[in-house]
């Protein structure tokens, strides 16, 4: 996996490389940057010239483009290698031996190009004429080590040694020279980490009380994240154990706090501003003073529950807009605020959760903040709309309000397939572990927990029942290219991009996503039936449609931004209409086709992205009006940008017209879709 | 007598809780609370009753105004369990007069609630202004208690009266207040807080837990 521009590296070779210490690399020309490819579509016309940095790691898909180059890979599972021979034609009929070793920078290369094989032989093979899946080859089962302390992910390269000389040199091709490590192996990250954990309970006073929890061995770890936690209505703060323990144990320090929530959640957000405080500023007297020199409040991390979860949006507004002054810490230093069904009681303004990376939960099931069209104050995804920061989000389905945290009792919750505590924690745990590694220590690995749809890739420890939506979108600003997010342009004929939109899919609309009827009961006056995600004041906007036979819908791409093949992926998010006709007879996950047309009218062969994973069947739950279905559950899809070229390297992916999305004759044969935020997704996301 | 005092107040609280509810879900606040549904019981009874004063005061954010406390009353009321079990959308304020209730637990369990209740002090009665024997007790609007101000409570104290709800009976205020005690003068609000705590062990022991959340060690 590499994500870096290569040329920082290339001229680091040229003034650096040791030329009596690497002869294979230094007999080699980089001449220029498409001989060292990699990047999507681009075909290396001499590989043997240099050391190509291709992707290779990866795993089947059972369907085309055959094969997904993935980034992390969790224990147990095989990870696979794989060539188009239609873009790496030199490659074919050479026989190579492919080695799997521990991650090297460029600098330890040129320092010693030995290959030493992580699973204690490389694998010979001959490369083959035809298509990537006679080209794909298994490299581990599962047994490659993934102990990488409390941290995530052990770094790996894998490198063809086309003249099987057992050194990285002229002509071999490696996953992993230039930025990122081939791919990562990583422990499940639902399961506890390496450290045991302390628990100490205290009070500061009136709503001070605290359950802190530590890595017992703090005193060998440095300075850690600091996780809070601000329980919900009638809920308690030593109600939250499970994520206590197991973030200690992968080395977070976290506190669970009294939260004054009866009042409200403006009250709520106090407590967990003031919570903060005390803890930064007394935390000489927890414990004799065991955590001094081990908190570092420049990595915060905010999570709340319900009326808390609304309490912790506010607690950063108020932090951001200057309502608030903490003394310990800023609006900057809060990395993560994370919404467990968070109620919506305060006003549109007051519950923007700006650019702080944002993350919410819901529980397709919860009886109690149910999601439903009937309420704002119900309805938790406006608040999720609106964050401009990295956002992601998980709706759950079978999960009650009372299933997130530990207490025993009822579950707050109502439909068909719960799961309980047993199914809802798993999924809690390892994303929350995922997302804090990432946005505390910038690891890498944690990414793809968030960052591929749920069925491609989750934690082990989640049941295999457990269903999930998912949703992840980069920053504002992070440097996608927005094709379409509906919010400008707002005919149906015009891109928010300032492009042409032609469709033959029925029922077309955008408009805001609010559900305006107060049900989930489908009527053709209501297009934004199931969305609610927006409340007066919002202004998320949204396009559904629907379809019972072949039908498209094609955007046109700016001339300037044309030239895809330095582009990460296409990506999207889409859902099922709930209760639509169209959905209850297709009454299974969904997906359907894209593909891209270049300049020259050349289409890339349609992907149907359900090999990634579907998107969810809305949840069969009843109420709110007639039929079955709850509120509709975007996934976020995002296409890997190579596999548009998949036995297709004619096809220019400089020179991108326009992306079509095919529906009827790709994945679904009928379906009610919602559809937003069509991006080019860009190196570095 | 009790009973047929508490089917009145049943049904006086039943008729204020209708109409607000009425109008709440005309302004299409949200839909109805189970606990709206289930408050037409209301306030049972009143069990104890005791003044406290503080040295410190601290602000009451159960109301918008939060304004300073350094005095009130302790009481724990009897009331209907359905009403208060905890949930995350609007609850029905607990009104005492012409202020708002701090609850402690949740008496759902016990039917059991503690509740601190902000009042100035009367020096020539020596003890709170808010005056037992004259002001109701009540479930009023399911709303945020913190965004309540002055003119809402009035107009929710003027519907309680106009729905016939009444203050509790110069005998039941008396024997609460004798099992009350007299003044407790207290640091703080924590002191305050904990001893409320001790309340809850006593009256509502199936929420020994929550009341230990409150006692936890103090830092030093």
């Amino acid at each position: 996996m590499h994500r870096d521009s290569p040329s920082a590296v290339i001229a680091l070779l040229r003034a650096a490389t040791p030329l009596a210490l690497m002869a294979p690399l230094a007999a080699q020309t980089f001449s220029t940057s498409t001989q060292i490819s990699g990047g999507a579509g681009s075909i290396s016309p001499e590989p043997r010239l240099g050391v190509l940095d291709l992707e290779l790691a990866g795993e089947t898909l059972a369907g085309y483009p055959h094969f997904h180059y993935t980034r992390t890979f969790e224990i147990g599972k095989r990870v696979w290698m794989a060539i188009d021979p239609t873009r790496h034609p030199a490659f074919v009929g050479d026989t190579a031996d492919i080695y799997v070793v521990a991650h090297q920078s460029v600098a330890q290369w040129i320092a010693n190009g030995a290959l030493i094989d992580a699973r204690g032989a490389p694998t010979t093979f001959t490369f083959q004429p035809g298509t990537i899946q006679a080209n794909t080859v298994t490299l581990d089962n599962g047994t490659l080590n993934a102990d990488a302390g409390d941290s995530l992910g052990v770094p790996y390269d894998v490198i063809i040694d086309f003249d099987q000389d057992g050194l990285l040199g002229a002509g071999d091709a490696i996953d992993g020279f230039y930025g990122e490590p081939g791919f990562f192996v990583v422990e499940d990250p639902g399961q506890p980490g390496p450290h045991n954990v302390i628990e100490t309970q205290y009070s500061g006073g009136s709503f001070l009380g605290q359950d802190t929890y530590y890595p017992a061995n703090l005193l060998t770890l440095g300075q850690l994240p600091l996780v809070v936690i601000s329980h919900g209505n009638g809920h308690d703060y030593r109600w939250y154990d499970h994520i206590g323990y197991h973030l200690a144990s992968w080395g977070c320090i976290v506190m669970s706090h009294q939260n004054n929530t009866q009042p409200g959640p403006e009250s709520a957000s106090v407590t967990t501003l003031t919570n903060t405080d005390y803890l930064l500023t007394n935390q000489h007297l927890i414990d004799n003073g065991a955590l001094v020199g081990h908190i570092d409040a420049t990595r915060i991390i905010w999570i709340g529950h319900s009326r808390g979860g609304e309490g912790v949006a506010r607690a950063f507004n108020k932090v951001k807009t200057g309502a608030y002054v903490p003394v310990n810490y800023k609006a900057k230093d809060i990395a993560l605020v994370s919404s467990i069904a968070p109620t919506e009681f305060l006003t549109v303004a007051q519950l923007t959760p700006f650019d702080v990376n944002y993350h919410m939960f819901v529980g397709a099931s919860d009886s109690d903040v149910n999601g439903g069209p009937t309420t704002p104050i119900v309805q938790s995804t406006p608040i999720y709309e609106r964050s401009a920061g990295d956002k992601t989000f998980h709706s759950i389905q079978g999960a009650g309000h009372a299933d997130f945290h530990n207490q025993a009792g009822s579950c707050w919750c109502t439909g068909p397939s719960l799961i309980g505590k047993a199914g809802t924690h798993p999924v809690v745990l390892s994303n929350y572990l995922a997302l804090i590694k990432h946005y505390t220590e910038g690891n890498v690995a944690a990414r793809d927990y968030f960052e591929r749809a749920y069925d491609d890739f989750h934690s082990a420890s989640i049941p295999s029942n457990v269903i999930v939506a998912a949703e992840h979108k980069d920053a504002v600003g992070s440097g996608n290219f927005v094709v379409d997010d509906f919010q400008t342009n707002t005919g149906t004929a015009l891109s928010s991009s300032g492009t042409a939109v032609t469709a033959t899919v029925t029922n077309l609309v955008e408009a805001l996503m609010q559900d305006l009827d107060s049900s989930f009961s489908w009527s053709a006056a209501v297009p934004m039936n199931g969305m609610c995600r927006a409340i007066s004041g919002d202004v998320q906007r949204g396009a559904v449609f629907d379809f019972t036979a072949s039908a498209t819908y094609a955007v046109a791409v700016l001339p300037a931004q044309k030239d895809f093949s330095d582009d990460v992926a296409l990506g999207f998010r889409a859902c099922q209409g709930t209760r639509h006709p169209n959905t209850d007879t297709w009454n299974q996950p969904a997906s359907f086709g894209v593909r891209l047309e270049d300049a020259l009218g050349n289409f890339s062969t349609p992907i149907d992205f359900g090999w990634y994973g579907k998107l969810t069947r809305p949840y069969l739950r009843t109420g709110t009006g007639t039929g079955s279905g709850w509120a509709n559950e975007f996934g976020t899809v995002r296409i890997p940008m190579e596999s548009f070229t998949r036995h297709n390297p004619t096809f220019d992916l400089t020179q991108v017209v326009k992306i079509h999305f095919l529906f009827g004759s790709v994945g679904a044969t009928l379906g009610r879709i919602g559809m937003d935020d069509i991006e080019i997704i860009a190196k570095g996301n | 007598m009790r009973n047929s005092r508490w089917l009145l107040t049943s049904f006086a609280a039943f008729a204020v809780l209708a109409a607000a509810g009425t109008a709440w879900m005309k302004a299409g606040a949200t839909e109805p609370a189970a606990s709206s549904t289930a408050a037409a019981s209301g306030v049972r009874g009143l069990l104890f009753a005791q003044p406290f004063v503080l040295d410190q005061s601290y602000s009451h954010t159960w109301r918008a105004e939060q304004p300073s406390v350094r005095a009130g009353w302790l009481l724990v009321l009897d009331v209907a369990p359905e009403v208060v079990v905890p949930q995350q959308g609007y609850e029905p304020v607990l009104f005492v007069g012409d202020q708002t209730a701090e609850r402690i637990n949740h008496g759902d369990g016990s039917g059991h609630l503690v509740v601190i209740v902000p009042s100035e002090l009367d020096h020539e009665r020596g003890e709170p202004a808010l005056d037992l024997l004259a002001g109701p007790i009540w479930f009023g609007t399911p709303r945020l208690p913190e965004q309540l101000d002055a003119k809402g409570l009035a107009e929710e104290l003027v519907a309680a009266r106009r729905a016939g709800i009444k203050p509790f009976a110069a005998a039941k205020v008396v024997e609460a207040k004798q099992r009350g005690g007299g003044f407790i003068a207290l640091k703080d609000r924590t002191e305050l807080e904990r001893y409320a705590a001790t309340l809850v062990t006593t009256w509502a022991p199936d929420e020994y837990d929550l009341a230990q959340g409150l006692l936890q060690p103090l830092l030093k």
